[in-house]
């Protein structure tokens, strides 16, 4: 009784504690809302994020961070009429930010295909021709392979570390169907990079160490 | 975590990726931030009520506000001395990187010489440059009290708050502008390297206000065709090598007050559109062709 009593209680302080973090979470939106200053602390916190899932995304620096500018442009823009905690904010962020990366992704590829090509492989060339490009280019056209909302749901689980929950939110869908989409992107590039998926996990479990790229 | 979800994992692992968030960009990004969450929507209204753009307006030539004087003037021939630790080549690399810039500071004219003195009047200018850094595509400027111009490359206000009225024109302004910012060093460069340049003196110091380590040049050239007699005091920030304050003198020897004086120049990745657009105050008469 007395044990049940004290987890009753635990259980109680815990909800009020979660409650009270979401309460903050709210309130820490609203000040940054209507104080620029707060908004710079949400800003800083949540840059390197945006960033280096733009980055995962576009395998191109200059390009991540011009999407990163747009993407907290528009949030500036639509700040106001968002409702939410600092959880939901983040989702929101990764929502915009995935949209903003389909976007030039469609808009290069129609645009520019032939030339962006030409220029990546180039580039490609002069990165440092050893096999640490040659990996970093098979990840880049393998997940180009990919259609955006799968290319979004790696990113998200590889680079990000979300779990499906999270991924779920962002995408506004259900947990259940970012796992199987996620299965699905995984057979698909499990396919486009061939032997080479598989060699990685092949070489650690014979302790073999693998070239960094 | 099953087996393809690990073995893609173990696939990534080791890849290097160019993600690393600069410092640099990350700093640029919160200014311009700070501009749209404290001006166009807090201000609207306030701050740019005061805008104007060069070239055209009565008030044009008005020491053309420091983007367009400068191109102008910077066609020219200059100089001498280089210092070893810095070179213009470096502020020109450091400047090829942007296309969106903003002045602040005080400019004037002859014509706005009252009671026989003359007067300088605060400005803001914002400009975007088009895609390839060649021309002025967006462009806003404003001189307290005179005049707001902007331009979002299409469409051109025009705003006289004196007079309450805008005048609208379906062109870019600005279209035959072109953007100064390497190129205007880089013509400094020439300038000095053919000798058209009369002086071109290199000195180190620091900024007081900051303590940050500045590079100051000093040119002047005499040639008419470039509006000379002028000269020139241009500051740059050592560690960014960005050109970050400006003077200019209506003579060659930097004496008396200076007609056209940036004393801050800020580097944007992009300045938000709504910045080039114009609201038209209330009770305003617009003027279309």
């Amino acid at each position: 009784m007395v044990m049940n009593v004290g987890r009753q209680k635990l259980r109680s302080v815990a909800r009020v504690d979660d409650e009270k973090k979401i309460d903050d979470d709210v309130r820490i939106v609203v000040r940054s809302q209507c104080d620029p200053a707060a908004f710079v602390r949400l800003y800083r916190e949540y840059y390197d994020a945006v960033f280096r899932y733009c980055a995962h995304r576009l395998f191109e620096r200059t390009t991540a961070e011009d999407i990163t500018s747009e993407v907290f442009l528009k949030v500036v823009k639509n700040f106001e009429s968002f409702r939410g905690n600092e959880q939901q904010f983040r989702n929101w962020l990764f929502r915009i930010a995935t949209n903003a990366v389909n976007q030039h992704l469609r808009k290069t590829a129609r645009r520019s295909g032939m030339l962006k090509i030409v220029r990546e492989q180039a580039n490609d060339r002069t990165t440092d021709g050893e096999a640490s490009s040659e990996k970093w280019i098979l990840l880049r056209d393998a997940m180009r392979a990919l259609r955006p909302r799968y290319q979004t749901i790696i990113t998200l689980r590889f680079f990000e570390n979300m779990k499906l929950t999270e991924i779920a939110e962002v995408l506004d869908s259900s947990p259940g169907t970012v796992r199987s989409q996620l299965a699905r992107a995984l057979v698909r590039l499990q396919k486009i990079l061939g032997p080479r998926f598989a060699d990685e996990s092949e070489d650690i479990k014979n302790g073999q160490s693998r070239k960094t790229i | 975590m099953d087996k393809v979800e690990k073995q893609f994992e173990d696939f990534i692992d080791n890849i290097k990726l160019d993600d690393i968030p600069s410092a640099e960009h990350r700093d640029e990004l919160e200014q311009d931030l700070l501009i749209v969450l404290t001006k166009p929507s807090r201000q609207k209204g306030q701050s740019l009520k005061i805008w104007r753009l060069l070239m055209k307006t009565k008030i044009a030539k008005l020491a053309t506000a420091a983007v367009i004087i400068l191109a102008v003037t910077l066609i020219i021939p200059f100089g001498k001395t280089i210092s070893p630790a810095w070179a213009i080549e470096q502020s020109i690399q450091a400047l090829d990187r942007f296309k969106a810039v903003s002045f602040e500071g005080w400019e004037s004219e002859r014509t706005w010489i009252e009671n026989g003195s003359l007067e300088l009047r605060p400005y803001k200018s914002w400009a975007v440059a088009n895609e390839d850094q060649t021309k002025v595509e967006k462009y806003r400027t404003e001189v307290e009290g005179y005049l707001i111009l902007t331009t979002n490359g299409q469409k051109t206000w025009r705003y006289d708050p004196k007079r309450n009225t805008v005048r609208i024109e379906d062109r870019p302004y600005t279209a035959g502008e072109y953007w100064c910012g390497s190129r205007f060093l880089q013509q400094l460069k020439e300038g000095r390297d053919n000798g058209l340049l009369t002086r071109w003196e290199v000195t180190y110091g620091k900024d007081p206000a900051k303590g940050r380590e500045r590079i100051f040049l000093k040119t002047a050239w005499l040639d008419e065709r470039y509006n000379g007699p002028r000269s020139l005091r241009l500051e740059f920030d050592m560690e960014s090598k960005l050109p970050v304050r400006l003077r200019q003198w209506e003579n060659a020897d930097w004496e008396g007050p200076a007609t056209v004086i940036v004393e801050k120049i800020t580097y944007h990745t992009i300045l938000p559109y709504e910045l080039f657009e114009f609201e038209i105050p209330e009770g305003a008469t617009v003027i279309e062709p």
